[in-house]
């Protein structure tokens, strides 16, 4: 409780002067609430870094203050999620000082790399509302980058798509050419099993390939899109998940929600669980 | 009249050549980006100043259809607005001439629009068409007074969409190259009302 009035108190004073001639028009209480918000991604980074002065002007990199440490362990308190439980305080103070340690401090790049976008897509599905989960990624092209779909989750997808190894009991014996693979029929009465009866060189395919099928087809029909989040691995030892809360106060915009120390050999376990790989 | 002519064409002669040395450099100094940042923030303006117009009742048809056709040169073609809300999921689209004239049909007695004097200006990062893209983001108090006194108040997020364009123009029978500003999909996402 003392700690979150502190924090408060430490926006309150870190904003209090960025009030312009605007502010005496309205009221201070929401300038302030406007400044304190990190009202995009961009702005997540400088100052997850520490790029940029109290209203958001980028410092010029040959400046002092630019990455200055103890402004920068300041703002790194207030990008996270106030209201998130799943944050104990002790592994934010460790997190921080990891990141802010003064050997090697650790930045955050746009385009190193190892982050990437979740969006959930309300889309109509054979004419029913369904949600689709792209993950995007920003990639190099051309002159510059642009974000693709790198994967995707569909969960009307899921039940027929097997991950499973073959059953070894399942095939066509090699003689079968001889009936004229009149036994095929198994395959096709019973297309749960039917992919062991493939080669081993098929792979299942990926809701990707299924999805752009299906668009291609016009089956599926962008709706909107209802939710954006960002996951972080680019800190090593540090997994973390950004989202946007737009809500009243001084704790709004995009923040932390999820933080957790993962080391490298349980990064997998953590991808596969975000791209739901594992349901 | 025609000392004010010839300064108005040394200025943008010498904007035009500025924004046209910026092309030939891949990073963009931060010198560079605050004059492009300021004169996005230009066009963000004249907009906001349209939305006024637009929306007053006391503008005549003729009128707010010039200031819609003025706006429309504001943005990029095909750009959209996007309008998300609190109180529900998802994103509206709209492109940006249908919500304009739905504007106008919301027909207030009076519209008074105030900014926040808060701008966050994204880097400006370069697209694979070698065309750089930013992100203004802005709050604007939005104030609709219907002719029976009611008023409606609601502040906004807004986040704009910034292209910064390579294109030609020719001054004085030479064609010079120079990088315009035009704006993009606008995502409003409605903050709380007053």
């Amino acid at each position: 409780m003392i700690t979150r009035f502190a924090l408060i108190c430490l926006i309150g004073l870190i904003f209090a002067g960025s009030n312009s001639l605007y502010a005496q028009k309205i009221a201070v209480g929401d300038i302030t609430d406007l400044y304190a918000a990190t009202k995009q991604l961009s702005q997540f980074i400088k100052r997850f870094n520490n790029e940029e002065d109290r209203q958001g002007v980028a410092y010029d990199p040959k400046s002092k203050l630019y990455r200055e440490p103890e402004q920068r362990k300041q703002y790194l308190k207030l990008l996270f999620d106030e209201q998130s439980i799943a944050i104990p305080q002790s592994l934010r103070t460790s997190f921080i000082a990891d990141v802010t340690r003064n050997e090697h401090p650790v930045f955050l790049d746009f385009f190193a790399g190892e982050w990437f976008a979740e969006v959930k897509v309300a889309v109509s599905y054979n004419g029913k509302e369904e949600e689709a989960v792209l993950f995007m990624e920003l990639e190099k092209a051309g002159q510059g980058y642009k974000w693709v779909i790198d994967r995707v989750y569909f969960r009307p997808y899921a039940p027929y798509i097997r991950h499973t190894t073959k059953n070894p009991n399942n095939f066509l014996h090699p003689q079968s050419h001889e009936l004229g693979f009149m036994n095929l029929n198994r395959v096709f009465e019973s297309p749960a099993t039917a992919e062991d009866y493939t080669s081993k060189d098929y792979h299942p395919p990926e809701h990707l390939d299924i999805f752009m099928y299906d668009l291609r087809r016009g089956v599926i029909k962008f709706i909107t899109v209802n939710d954006t989040r960002f996951h972080f691995f680019q800190i090593k030892g540090w997994y973390f998940e950004v989202a946007n809360f737009n809500r009243p106060g001084l704790n709004s915009g995009w923040l932390i929600n999820n933080l957790v120390q993962l080391p490298p050999e349980q990064k997998n376990v953590m991808l596969n669980y975000i791209y739901r790989e594992n349901r | 009249m025609n000392r004010l002519i010839k300064t108005f064409s040394i200025l943008t002669f010498l904007l035009v050549a500025a924004l046209y040395a910026q092309a030939q450099s891949v990073n963009i100094t931060p010198e560079r980006k605050r004059a492009i940042d300021s004169l996005a923030l230009e066009k963000v303006r004249d907009l906001s100043k349209y939305i006024s117009i637009i929306g007053d009742k006391a503008t005549s048809m003729t009128e707010s259809q010039r200031v819609i056709e003025r706006t429309m040169e504001l943005f990029m073609e095909g750009a959209q607005m996007g309008v998300s809300s609190l109180n529900r999921k998802g994103v509206r689209y709209y492109p940006v001439q249908k919500y304009l004239e739905r504007l106008r049909a919301l027909n207030y007695q009076r519209v008074n629009i105030e900014w926040y004097n808060i701008q966050y200006i994204s880097d400006l990062v370069q697209q694979p068409d070698g065309r750089f893209v930013g992100v203004i983001t802005i709050y604007q108090r939005f104030e609709g007074v219907m002719e029976d006194g009611m008023r409606y108040v609601d502040v906004t997020k807004k986040d704009i969409t910034v292209y910064v364009e390579r294109k030609q123009q020719q001054i004085g029978g030479r064609l010079i190259g120079f990088w315009d500003v035009l704006l993009g999909d606008i995502k409003v996402t409605e903050t709380k009302r007053g």
